[in-house]
């Protein structure tokens, strides 16, 4: 206990350098404890994009594309899926429910997605949050338009503004508009977090609307061309969406149903379970995350460094006071425990002091994380392995600390009680 | 019980290496004060260190109050020179980032023993002793803002404290000027007499020897070493 105090006394005595180290190794611990967090976010944001959705089917392309133009607004389809055939798998008896997706349309830099009302009740993200308007109502009619939160915000868009929607562009700006059926706004989104933010929602019908009096890719001329008002919502026939989601009655039956989607003959079709297809593209961007880690490694090498070098640069100056500690009875064995107990509170310190900016730090920014980057911190602040790293670092500092331990002891035992300085 | 007692004594750095001390016969009684005289390079520090049990003495019979330090071991020694020996330094005896108190104290605190020796509660035991050595009103101080009179007073009172039987003091005089080295003497005999302490004092100040019970010089060295 006197050799605790001892060291105490002595580190409060050297508060420049010891708060510097301290500093040093709080950063370096507040580094990596923040990479892990984030990454935490990141993944659950990730991951959690979409939930409770069995599967994902598409036309038969790579299942990583079918996820990012689907889930992540990346990328686009190659080929559409017939009405029948939705209609087929949407009234399959071991089916919950489905949510139609029709893609291909943007507006000003945002995709547009053609649904129905299934979207606003069953789609599910982070578990069980839905879709839920900040202002106004999901788009039911035919000329309707519902803003992700992202879209709202960056057009400064508000409720019954006209959109107009651009043909075969999702980002950028289009050149051909579909100016002759303007949309009107109805509903504002809350922030998800997810892609969901970054686009539109209008209908199925919508969608098929201001196409309908398209020929073969081409804009209708002045004579071909159908007013808005000439259309009726219930006289429309969607032939085709780009994909849809899908929920099981019970998810024993996802892997069955999967199979028989992509092996329907019927059409070229596949199905992807999204809890799968997500955990692999998360993997393929681990090498981000290792990097990060290996930075943050290295940063608390260095605080270490700073550590011992501010340790062994005192010894020389300390040879004196380890002469008199062995005069009032203290042996080289406590001389070496005064050195490695300053480093074990210096690094409890550091580490210590690097949780608690961390924890503090991330309760301040956890709105303007959520809402500017869509990271989410769920999940408890710190983990298992968090609370290893941080025993593991203090544990190496203690180490470290033993080098210049061992030299005051070997010093202790040349000097006796004349240091030879 | 004598508090040094010293038959046939040799000491050595290395088993093949010089002799440094060769000592037949010395003997410090309980309670008296002996002035240890020796040339520089006479081995005084390296005396010192035997001792106090710092420095391992192999051969011959070396007993300090008591204990046979030539059969204890490294530990032992510590332990014994804590409980039983006070120490004073010829200079910067302090820890420099403990306060006077602090500093006072922290051979209690090492010890057991020692601690347990007080006749009465630690802090009164210690601001008796401190007011008898005139340092008691700087007992919160850092030892930073103390003279280096005020400094080796502390360290007595330092050694002091616990009533050790014997105090070992390498030349503590030799940093204060001459008209303060009496007193500090005569304090600390003073305080050495209420506990019976045995005094060994180093020095080469051969004006202090009339206030000692006895001088003895350490044995010049053949011409080997140094």
């Amino acid at each position: 206990m006197v050799i605790l105090r001892l060291a105490w006394a002595s580190l409060r005595n050297r508060r420049l350098t010891t708060g510097l180290t301290i500093l040093s190794i709080a950063l370096s611990v507040m580094l990596l404890l923040s990479v892990e967090r984030l990454r935490r976010g990141a993944e659950d944001g990730f991951t959690q994009a979409i939930s409770q959705t069995d599967l994902i089917v598409g036309a038969r392309s790579g299942p990583l594309n079918l996820l990012l133009y689907t889930v992540f607004n990346m990328g686009s389809a190659t080929a559409n899926v017939s009405w029948q055939s939705y209609e087929h798998w949407k009234n399959q008896p071991q089916v919950e429910w489905t949510i139609p997706y029709s893609l291909g349309d943007g507006h000003g830099g945002f995709r547009t997605v053609g649904t129905d009302a299934n979207f606003y009740e069953h789609y599910r993200y982070r578990g069980d949050r839905k879709v839920e308007m900040s202002e106004g109502v999901p788009a039911v009619g035919l000329w309707d338009v519902v803003l992700g939160a992202e879209v709202a915000r960056s057009l400064n868009y508000k409720l019954g503004q006209k959109v107009v929607i651009a043909h075969g562009v999702t980002s950028g700006r289009g050149i051909q508009m579909h100016d002759d059926k303007p949309f009107t706004v109805v509903g504002i989104m809350k922030p998800t977090g997810t892609a969901l933010d970054q686009s539109l929602y209008i209908t199925l019908e919508g969608m098929e609307a201001i196409h309908m009096d398209w020929k073969d890719g081409a804009a209708p001329t002045r004579e071909t061309a159908i007013g808005p008002d000439q259309i009726q919502k219930e006289a429309i026939k969607v032939d085709q969406i780009t994909s849809f989601f899908l929920r099981t009655k019970s998810r024993i039956e996802t892997l069955r149903l999967q199979r028989s989607i992509n092996t329907y003959e019927s059409e070229a079709m596949m199905a992807i379970i999204p809890g799968v297809a997500l955990a692999e593209l998360w993997h393929m961007m681990g090498y981000v995350e290792k990097s990060l880690k290996a930075i943050s490694w290295m940063v608390l090498a260095v605080g270490m460094t700073a550590m011992l070098i501010a340790l062994l640069s005192l010894l020389e100056q300390r040879r004196r006071e380890m002469a008199i500690l062995r005069a009032m009875g203290a042996g080289p064995g406590h001389v070496l425990s005064l050195l490695v107990l300053e480093a074990f509170l210096i690094s409890i310190l550091g580490a210590t002091l690097g949780t608690l900016v961390q924890l503090a730090g991330f309760l301040i920014l956890e709105k303007w994380l959520a809402q500017s980057f869509g990271v989410y911190l769920a999940g408890a602040a710190i983990t298992g392995p968090e609370f290893l790293f941080l025993l593991g670092a203090v544990f190496i500092g203690t180490l470290v600390g033993l080098i210049p331990a061992l030299r005051a002891f070997a010093l202790t035992l040349k000097d006796g009680l004349s240091p030879k300085s | 019980m004598s508090a040094v007692s010293i038959r046939d004594l040799k000491f050595r750095y290395h088993d093949d290496g010089p002799l440094i001390l060769d000592i037949s016969s010395f003997d410090v009684q309980t309670g008296e004060k002996v002035f240890l005289l020796g040339p520089s390079g006479s081995g005084k520090s390296t005396f010192l260190e035997v001792v106090s049990g710092v420095l391992p003495a192999k051969a011959g019979k070396l007993e300090v109050c008591g204990h046979d330090l030539t059969k204890k071991s490294a530990h032992e020694r510590d332990v014994l020179r804590g409980s039983h020996i006070g120490y004073i330094f010829q200079s910067f005896n302090l820890v420099p980032y403990l306060s006077v108190q602090e500093n006072i104290e922290l051979p209690l605190l090492l010890n057991q023993e020692r601690a347990r020796r007080l006749k009465k509660d630690r802090v009164t035991e210690m601001k008796r002793l401190a007011d008898h050595l005139e340092i008691g009103p700087y007992l919160t101080r850092p030892v930073s803002q103390l003279s280096v009179g005020q400094q080796q007073r502390v360290a007595a009172c330092r050694a002091l404290l616990g009533s050790p039987e014997l105090i070992l003091a390498d030349e503590p005089t030799s940093a204060l000027d001459q008209e303060v080295r009496e007193k500090f003497i005569r304090l600390l005999f003073e305080c050495c007499d209420e506990t019976k302490a045995a005094v060994l004092f180093v020095s080469h100040d051969r004006t202090l020897i009339p206030l000692f019970d006895r001088e003895f010089a350490l044995p010049k060295r053949g011409g080997e070493g140094w």
